[in-house]
């Protein structure tokens, strides 16, 4: 059975990756450990090869059919996508409200849901924002997260674009536990998951072209922008719930009430839901690797990106997306000031790498005389990872990722 | 530009009274609230940003101009390099930070004509362990309003900001990961990261 291989596919990943994740640890020079602890990536040689993949997969296919879409889909199409593509996670969504013991969030999910799916026309159209029944999202890796599990270290997983063991785990849950797929299977529509998950990367896509276009063509490093970006993006969503009240001292009504009018767009191409989210919503793309039915509600990229509503605060009704607003910086930028104050530290980061050491008891406890390399060196490319100029370039690291995977697990994966 | 300059030369009067009044008082004006700092630069940084008739070297050049206004490169130079930045000899630091600054023009002037009409409001600050958290809200026209904070410290009795957040997500954050991958991938070598912003910015 095709299933049964790619559980087996994924338990082989989640050992390796376990297996290798506790090395940090071992590392003598206090500033190197927390520069590797930040970033979190035991199988950087397996993920660069599984990003160029991705990003094959993106170029060759996703990014041609999204500009299509673009193109010749009228917009009214483009939003029946979307919101038929939304109403199906909401199942999902609303038992991990009740996980996370949200009842009410739970509530508003299913009675979203049951609105759009009668009066929407199964879903096509949003009555329920009207309603003030707003979009949300949630995913077990978050329900995982807000039960105290950390996330494990950074993967990259193949279709589904970034991750960590956590969402990863939340990913397979997801496979077997969404009610929608379950459905869908019971009706023999095998392909339907697929369907819906191409759907859906191809919308993404094609919402966040510029921006992931942009950062790709800017950074530096194009897979260690995209592991930082999904990193914060995720631990953000998760403080977002715990650290509800921080105070804001609200500013002069001189300077708070004024608005200036300056062209400042610069700021949104490096925000993090983009590139993350392309990347990830390669889902469906490629049929033969994407389980059927997980595909729509786990491509990384989708949930990551529009799950910052999702931690939001139950309270935040009012104050969510009106249908024209369902991308996730409005989701997010809906949600009341102090709900999503969540700002990483860089200062205390900063100094942690730049100048002082790490807490003792990090120090206390593992032998300092090894460190482990071996993981932390990136196979050698051939070529530049990040650019994919031609069919071959594609071609290639397939190639490449095969055999490194090989190289890792010993195995004859090709 | 003409009508701005009439605008200007109406504000002269104005002008004289300010520069008096920033003569007379014990601090300067714009150390007075990370907020209003913050409030001034984007005030600031709008006449300039906005006019999209400018041809792009002399956006760039604005820019730049403001950007040595609002931040110091070689703090940001040190922040996104961590830990390599004591490694880099005196000659390799200058180079970074040369082209650390026109890489950052690069990244961020480019794209400011894109939208018009584009309003930044500050919404209030905080404090923290180091300088002050400043939230603002980035309002688009036909587009999702984007969340900006801006960490700023006060050096030598001004403001300068030392790490723009984006949705939660810091830029100094992301920009050092990056730059330490590329620095680790050259070897451990800080000249590696060197040769990549050159080729980068095209210098």
């Amino acid at each position: 059975m095709t299933v049964l291989r790619r559980c087996r596919l994924v338990v082989c990943m989640t050992v390796l990756t376990a297996s290798l994740s506790g090395c940090a640890m071992f590392i003598s020079d206090p500033e190197e450990r927390a520069e590797v602890i930040e970033a979190n990536d035991p199988i950087e040689g397996v993920n660069r090869h599984i990003f160029a993949v991705n990003l094959a997969l993106d170029t060759f296919i996703l990014r041609p059919v999204s500009v299509v879409y673009r193109e010749f889909m009228p917009d009214p199409g483009k939003d029946m996508v979307r919101n038929f593509v939304h109403n199906l996670k909401l199942p999902f969504t609303a038992i991990n409200d009740l996980l996370q013991g949200e009842p009410d969030r739970a509530e508003t999910a299913m009675s979203r849901f049951l609105v759009n799916s009668t009066m929407g026309v199964g879903g096509l159209f949003d009555a329920a924002t009207g309603l003030g029944l707003d979009y949300h999202e949630e995913d077990f890796g978050q329900t995982l997260a807000v039960h105290g599990s950390e996330e494990g270290p950074y993967l990259m997983l193949p279709i589904f674009g970034p991750s960590n063991l956590r969402d990863a785990i939340g990913l397979v849950v997801q496979f077997f536990a969404d009610p929608v797929g379950i459905a869908a299977n019971e009706a023999g529509a095998d392909d339907f998951g697929l369907i819906t998950g191409g759907m859906e990367a191809v919308d993404s896509r094609h919402r966040h072209a510029e921006s992931f276009d942009t950062l790709q063509r800017q950074s530096l490093d194009f897979y260690a922008a995209v592991r930082s970006l999904y990193r914060q993006r995720r631990a953000a969503e998760i403080n977002n719930y715990q650290s509800d009240a921080v105070p804001t001292t609200p500013i002069a009504s001189a300077a708070g009430e004024r608005t200036e009018t300056m062209a400042f767009s610069g700021v949104e191409p490096i925000s993090a839901h983009d590139p993350t989210s392309v990347t990830g919503s390669l889902a469906g793309t490629t049929s033969d690797v994407a389980p059927a039915e997980a595909a729509p509600g786990i491509a990384a990229g989708p949930m990551m990106a529009e799950a910052p509503t999702v931690r939001a605060p139950q309270r935040a009704m009012p104050h969510q997306l009106a249908p024209t607003a369902a991308t996730p910086e409005a989701q997010i930028a809906a949600l009341p000031e102090d709900t999503r104050r969540n700002v990483p530290s860089t200062r205390v980061d900063a100094t942690a790498i730049g100048h002082k050491s790490m807490p003792e008891e990090a120090e206390a406890r593992g032998p300092r005389q090894m460190v482990s390399h071996r993981s932390m060196e990136p196979a050698p490319f051939s070529r530049e990872p990040d650019r994919m100029e031609s069919f071959a370039d594609a071609m290639r690291a397939f190639d490449d990722a095969a055999r490194s995977f090989d190289e890792m697990t010993g195995s004859s994966f090709r | 530009m003409i009508a701005i300059s009439k605008r200007l030369a109406g504000l002269w009067p104005h002008g004289v009274c300010l520069l008096l009044a920033l003569l007379v008082a014990s601090t300067p004006a714009r150390a007075a609230d990370p907020a209003a700092f913050i409030d001034q630069l984007a005030s600031k940084a709008i006449p300039v940003l906005t006019d999209s008739s400018l041809p792009k070297a002399e956006r760039e050049a604005q820019f730049r101009r403001l950007m040595h206004e609002g931040l110091d490169v070689r703090q940001i130079a040190q922040l996104v390099t961590g830990r390599y930045w004591r490694q880099a000899s005196e000659e390799q630091k200058q180079n970074l930070v040369k082209l650390l600054e026109d890489y950052l023009v690069q990244l961020y002037s480019a794209r400011f004509t894109e939208y018009a009409n584009v309003s930044l409001q500050v919404n209030g600050s905080r404090p923290e362990a180091e300088g002050t958290l400043v939230h603002s809200t980035l309002v688009r026209p036909n587009a999702p309003p984007v969340s900006l904070d801006w960490r700023v410290e006060e050096a030598d009795g001004r403001h300068i900001i030392t790490d723009l957040v984006v949705e939660g997500v810091s830029m100094v954050i992301t920009q050092r990961s990056e730059f330490a991958s590329v620095i680790r991938q050259g070897g451990g070598q800080v000249q590696a990261l060197i040769d990549v912003l050159r080729r980068k910015v095209g210098a």
